[in-house]
């Protein structure tokens, strides 16, 4: 067993890169003002992505950034600075889509790692080979794999494996689509996916249409959530298990990163174990934060109709978040907090945090930072002391299970 | 002018001496086991027949071997690149690394094409492919005629090659995609995986997307097909050496009417005529221009 696998959760901005490394990541992966793809997820600086490598550093996590698009003749202007720049500030890789930028790096900025991108479509250990011989130090496989496929490939390649566990699937394989470049002029590999794949077609046969208007055909998938794979892929020998979602709110990153961190360490601890329990604890987590349907890939085969989003599928989050800690007082059993969405007193409320198990409680009492009640929280950005249960903490969040 | 390779996709045995007749130079086929997306399938058994007949013509001929191979697909792989050198083809397309690991170590790397769809958008990333032996690099659809110039300035010429005639594929998937939703809806097609008449049109458009399924996955294509008589002469004057025809959903004699056009624009022809001779022959191919003049760079909010 992989003891010591790797975490990889996303960031879109400081805050959720900070968030990710409290709750538990190894490494954290991030996005740049260019080269990248999500460009609307990639806030970083250099100032930013400096300073998250530093904050990084104090809990022992890295900072992956990543140089992914798939370049046309005008996108390498300015790339060697900008790897240089990586590399001086302390950024630990950089994920990449393309040959030549595997080897540019090596060139310019050696100290980086470079990981292939899983835009790259490696479902073989001899495609992986290929890349570790032009620099790659891992690789990201294609999501087209199942987990007998990874054992296998794992067993049969020099270079570490990534593999993506959690968060939203392309339909296609990774790279090889340009449904959004001819739909709307946004390049997919360059950044600008529009997700075309999700839209709603009519499928005809000549002209005898197919598709039913209730039904119409879509190529969306649902989301991937492997909790019940980790253990293999740790006994695998996988080096790093990656949560999908640049995109994604710090309340999304903090659940999904707590729940997997500790089902890895409840399998560390007891190996020999059944991880039925810790699997599904780590499941039913996860769907307090996940807000489509989720399944498991290409994990167990090839994936069929039960495991594609037809329709416009409702959320399924089953907790709201509601609020973040920001300080406690022990001598008043109070908590700090400041408020994010709707919630008033007498409301059950659940509390939770790198530190803190899940510990539901009533809300009593709330008053502001003036020592006014109050009766509804319902400003964003407010402060108010509330009833605590436990010790709080800063970064701790508050959550309530979802009203029907 | 460089002598220019035209690289038909074939369908008809029985169409060789008509392609080689109007100045297609190679035949490319796919074959059972061996090749998706491929106009026809062949047998292993008509593959040899074919290759006979294309040296009695004196054609090249080219096989498409453009899987995407899973781990334990890796031994059929590489007893399936050791047929193909049996067959002594004149080039190999490809689109999974792990070919030119094995065929590197069988000594043909210079007869490879590699041709991943998407990948191969800029000079630096197909020369580094060419320095490493492989043969031709086939450029991706969805870069623009200013950026196909740019990359024929930059890299040997003979060893580019560009879809100009033909439906370019748009997306690629590992899903059966088609099967997954009929069956969802309870609906049934026979022998889909050689079905060509199925497509799809998006909820608010008008335009028709073939999609294809075989048991490797499913591919959907883009709603014109690629015409080239308009940028034919820039880019045989850009020295690129290797010109591709698609019949992935159109079939032989059209390609033999687009090849003899492309010879009378290249004569001195007008583009804009032999499109519409072309148009009036084939109303259902929908002809386009592809990504030449189509820069696919926007964001969300340019889009906006």
């Amino acid at each position: 067993m992989n003891r010591a696998i790797e975490l990889l959760a996303p960031a879109g901005d400081l805050a959720r890169l900070k968030t990710a490394v409290r709750y538990g990541a190894d490494a954290v992966y991030l996005g740049g003002k260019r080269f990248s793809l999500r460009s609307r997820a990639s806030n970083f600086e250099i100032a930013d992505i400096a300073e998250g490598v530093q904050f990084a550093r104090e809990y022992g996590a890295h900072v992956h950034v990543t140089v992914n698009i798939i370049p046309h003749e005008e996108d390498f202007d300015g790339l060697n600075d900008y790897l240089r720049q990586l590399e001086s500030i302390g950024v630990h890789a950089v994920i990449v889509a393309s040959p030549s930028i595997v080897k540019r790096v090596k060139t310019v900025a050696p100290k980086l790692e470079v990981h292939l991108s899983t835009q790259m479509s490696s479902t073989n250990s001899l495609a992986v080979q290929f890349y570790r011989n032009l620099g790659a130090d891992r690789v990201v496989l294609a999501r087209e794999c199942t987990m007998e496929q990874i054992r296998s490939l794992c067993a049969h390649s020099e270079a570490p494996i990534e593999t993506f566990i959690h968060g939203g699937m392309c339909v296609n394989y990774s790279g090889r689509c340009t449904l959004s470049n001819a739909m709307t002029l946004r390049d997919a590999n360059r950044g600008g996916c529009a997700q075309s794949c999700r839209w709603r077609y009519h499928l005809y046969q000549d002209s005898t249409k197919l598709s039913a208007d209730d039904l119409l055909f879509s190529m969306g998938s649902k989301d991937l959530m492997a909790a019940e794979y980790v253990k293999d892929m740790m006994e695998a020998g996988v080096a790093s298990l990656k949560i999908e979602g640049r995109m994604k709110s710090a309340y999304y990153i903090a659940v999904v990163v707590r729940a997997y961190r500790q089902l890895i360490d409840w399998l560390r601890a007891h190996p020999d174990e059944d991880p039925s329990a810790a699997v599904q604890a780590a499941q039913q987590e996860l769907m307090r934060a996940e807000n489509r349907p989720a399944c498991t890939g290409f994990l167990a085969g090839i994936p069929g109709p039960q495991d594609h989003l037809y329709d416009n599928a409702p959320s399924r989050v089953t907790h709201d978040f509601l609020a973040q800690v920001l300080d406690y007082d022990p001598a008043r059993g109070q908590a700090l907090i400041e408020v994010r969405n709707h919630f008033e007193i007498g409301e059950t409320l659940e509390a939770f945090g790198p530190h803190l198990k899940n510990t539901p409680f009533v809300l009593e009492t709330m008053e502001d930072e003036e020592g006014e009640l109050v009766a509804v929280a319902n400003k964003p950005l407010q402060r108010c002391w509330i009833n605590a249960p436990a010790v709080f903490h800063s970064y701790d969040l508050i959550r309530r299970k979802e009203r029907k | 002018m460089k002598q220019i390779n035209w690289i038909a996709a074939l369908q008809q045995t029985a169409a060789l001496p008509a392609l080689k007749e109007s100045g297609i130079t190679t035949i490319r086929i796919g074959v059972e086991g061996y090749s998706v997306r491929a106009a026809r399938l062949f047998s292993s058994e008509e593959a040899a027949v074919i290759a006979a007949a294309c040296q009695n013509l004196g054609l090249r001929w080219e096989i498409v071997f453009n899987r995407l191979w899973m781990e334990e697909e890796l031994p059929e792989m590489e007893a399936k690149l050791k047929q193909i050198q049996s067959w002594n083809p004149d080039g190999i397309v490809y689109m999974d690394p792990a070919v030119f690991m094995l065929a590197k170590v069988l000594g043909i790397q210079d007869r490879l094409i590699y041709a991943p769809d998407t990948l191969t958008t800029n000079s630096q990333d197909i020369q580094l492919m060419l320095d490493m032996g492989v043969g031709r690099v086939v450029l991706a659809a969805e870069i623009t005629l200013e950026e196909i110039l740019q990359i024929a300035e930059k890299v040997e010429g003979s060893r580019l090659e560009l879809q100009i005639h033909g439906r370019q594929v748009m997306a690629y998937s590992r899903r059966p995609l088609v099967s997954n939703y009929l069956q969802m809806i309870h609906k049934t097609v026979e022998d889909l995986p050689h079905q060509r008449g199925l497509y799809l049109i998006e909820a608010t458009r008008s335009g028709k997307m073939p999609i294809l399924e075989e048991a490797a996955g499913a591919a959907v294509y883009m709603e014109s097909t690629l015409c080239s008589f308009a940028q034919i002469r820039q880019l045989a004057a850009s020295g690129i050496g290797n010109f591709a025809l698609d019949s992935l959903f159109s079939c032989d004699q059209q390609l033999i009417e687009a090849r003899q056009a492309y010879a009378a624009v290249l004569g001195g022809a007008d583009p804009m005529e032999m499109q519409a001779q072309l148009t009036e022959r084939w109303p259902q191919m929908n002809y386009g221009s592809g990504y030449y003049a189509m820069k696919t760079n926007l964001t969300k909010e340019d889009a906006a």
